[in-house]
């Protein structure tokens, strides 16, 4: 496969893989790494896997690679791709299982010296209001009525019940509704599945942190987000839950049609798709986008979930305490957008797996209060080690589709990262760093200790020297609650 | 339903899981695949709480979409009923496969899959020997 010298060196954050690398390529591949993280991309199958999305028919520009970029199941988490909606395909592949998996921020009044006594409190009161764990429903079952309701309208649902603000529907992506979604494009199984995870955050890497602000980068940014130096906040994590996997599932087996169907030829068939304007195109689009509202929708639960834990632990030791949404982003989706390739204006379909939208100042579909600084990039670091907020910059939009990372990104497998780590020295580990952890599982815990993963922070420093986006503030995590 | 020619093992994958499965029939080796997929997931029932039985019918263009179609539907009865499938009797003829299955209470599970790929999926037969390699997505 690919070695070091079959990269263009663009700079020292930039690397392109020509379209001649292999025959079938229709576009380059452009990597955002330092040379020690192109090299760590190189020991898995992330750069085969981005060379067969550069072979999607109707792929536009340049497939984008993050520098947490490693190997999935036929797209490399950390990938995205923009096809053409008059000529290309849309690929559940390129999107994931986890549809609308993404993450929510959101900002207290809460000094970290105020609630430092109160913190093993919280992790168990957030353990106790947020369901969590491996096959836990939420404690109501909603009506398939109200849960074709949930789908069409996302956040906007929450809002008609209460559960939500409309700060918190305005600092969502796309205001937490996808507009075009439709439940009648759902199977039974996955409204099955969606019936009794309404508010129930999952097992695996998803989690919900308590962090503190302990570094700013830049302060009227900040100030805009609403991020305090020493205040608390909670980082949310997590997707669509049974019914965004069956939505994947059923479309992988409908498109696995299409290949013979529309004459596409794919290397991988987990890369399966359709043409954007073909029936089962634009059946898939409608149900990504209900799975995908069901997820935004998820996520405001969890969020209503948390203010009543930080309620019950800050009620009456803390004044006049407040808990504000920052913003939620989703970082496996697809999304039709303009963006400009060459010095053609071209409406595209971004598939961002593993990777958040970083729209920079300017851009419409931002809410006004972050029209002067860019859209905040939330990027959850591994546990105990810092997680980040950016604010997208314009030249994300020229250089990756408004894209930028999601995460730290995996080096070593579950399987060798359960083998080296035990859960409950991890425990004691992370306690002497002064972290509280709630976890299910002992073995899923050590499957996500820090080892397992990128350095965050050199992850970071990629992306803004990269240009894709800018640092504002980082979190140092308190508290964590894991499936 | 395995004999003992099937077996499977679990391979390094960076994010998801992968095991490697092989066995001296197709019908073998659907229900070891199963079986890893199960360990994988840390899955265990309450014998002594079986609840009915279910026959599970598929008809599929290929054997990958099979083996993938079989896992998923198994996926969907732990996720949605709570429920593990023992194929008490299995048979595949070309790409259709019928199943009777018992159906157990589960008790305690680890991990969550969320779905069987068809990422580099390919049953290889010789003879008597199947094999296949799967990715899960967790």
């Amino acid at each position: 496969m690919a070695e070091l010298k079959d990269f263009d060196r663009i700079s020292d954050y930039e690397w392109e893989l020509s379209k001649d690398f292999r025959n079938d390529m229709r576009v380059p591949v452009r990597f955002f790494a330092s040379e020690s993280l192109l090299q760590a991309a190189m020991q898995d199958n992330s750069v085969e896997q981005a060379v067969n999305a550069a072979t999607l028919p109707g792929v536009v520009g340049s497939i984008a690679v993050m520098p947490d970029v490693h190997q999935g199941y036929g797209f490399p988490i950390g990938g995205v791709a923009a096809t053409s909606v008059s000529e290309g395909v849309i690929s559940p592949g390129g999107i994931g299982y986890d549809i609308n998996c993404g993450v929510r921020l959101l900002a207290t009044s809460i000094p970290f010296e105020a609630a430092k006594p109160h913190l093993q409190n919280l992790a168990l009161a957030l353990n106790h209001f947020c369901p969590s764990g491996v096959g836990v429903s939420s404690g109501s079952k909603l009506t398939d009525k109200e849960l074709r309701k949930v789908c069409e309208l996302g956040t906007h649902w929450a809002l008609k019940q209460g559960f939500a603000s409309e700060m918190s529907v305005r600092r969502t992506e796309d205001n937490g509704r996808l507009t075009g979604a439709d439940s009648e494009k759902l199977s039974e199984r996955a409204l099955e599945r969606g019936l009794n995870q309404l508010g129930t955050l999952g097992s695996g890497n998803h989690f919900i942190e308590v962090d503190v602000v302990d570094q700013i980068f830049s302060e009227e940014t900040a100030r805009i987000f609403g991020l305090d130096l020493n205040m608390l906040t909670v980082m949310i994590h997590c997707g669509s839950r049974g019914l965004g996997h069956q939505v994947c599932t059923d479309y992988v087996k409908v498109f696995q049609n299409s290949e013979r169907k529309y004459g596409i030829s794919i290397p991988d068939r987990e890369l399966v798709c359709a043409p954007l304007d073909s029936t089962e195109g634009q059946d898939y689009l409608a149900a990504m986008r209900a799975a995908a509202n069901f997820a935004f929708c998820n996520r405001q639960m969890l969020a209503f979930q948390t203010q009543k834990a930080f309620e019950q632990v800050f009620a009456g030791v803390v004044k006049n305490h407040s808990l504000f949404q920052v913003y939620d982003v989703a970082h496996n989706i697809a999304k039709i957008e303009t963006h400009t390739i060459g010095n053609q204006k071209l409406e595209v379909c971004v598939h961002r797996k593993g990777a958040t939208r970083a729209f920079g100042p300017g851009q419409r579909a931002l809410p006004a209060e972050f029209l002067n600084t860019g859209q905040p990039v939330l990027v959850p670091g591994s546990m105990g080690t810092s997680s980040w907020v950016l604010a997208g910059d314009n030249l994300s939009m020229e250089k990756s589709f408004g894209s930028c990372c999601h995460g730290a990104g995996r080096v070593m497998s579950r399987s060798k990262a359960k083998k080296q780590i035990r859960g409950d020295e991890l425990i004691r580990s992370l306690a002497r760093k002064g972290i509280h952890i709630q976890a299910g599982s002992l073995s899923g815990l050590a499957e996500e200790a820090p080892e397992a993963y990128k350095d965050v922070d050199e992850v970071i420093e990629v992306v803004a020297a990269a240009g894709l986006a800018t640092k504002v503030a980082r979190l140092r995590p308190l508290a964590v609650i894991k499936g | 339903m395995s004999d003992r020619n099937s077996g499977f093992r679990e391979l390094q994958h960076t994010a998801d899981a992968a095991i490697e499965v092989w066995a001296s029939s197709v019908e073998n080796l659907f229900s070891t695949a199963l079986s890893g997929m199960y360990q994988l997931m840390g899955v265990s029932s309450n014998s002594s709480r079986l609840a009915e039985s279910t026959v599970i019918q598929l008809e599929e263009n290929d054997l990958e979409s099979l083996l993938v179609a079989f896992l998923s539907e198994c996926l969907y009865f732990c996720d949605s009923k709570g429920l593990l499938v023992n194929p008490t009797h299995l048979s595949i003829h070309g790409n259709c496969l019928e199943a009777v299955c018992q159906l157990a209470t589960l008790t305690t599970i680890e991990k969550e899959i969320k779905a069987a790929t068809y990422h580099n999926l390919k049953i290889i037969n010789n003879g008597n020997y199947w094999q296949a390699t799967i990715v899960f997505d967790l």
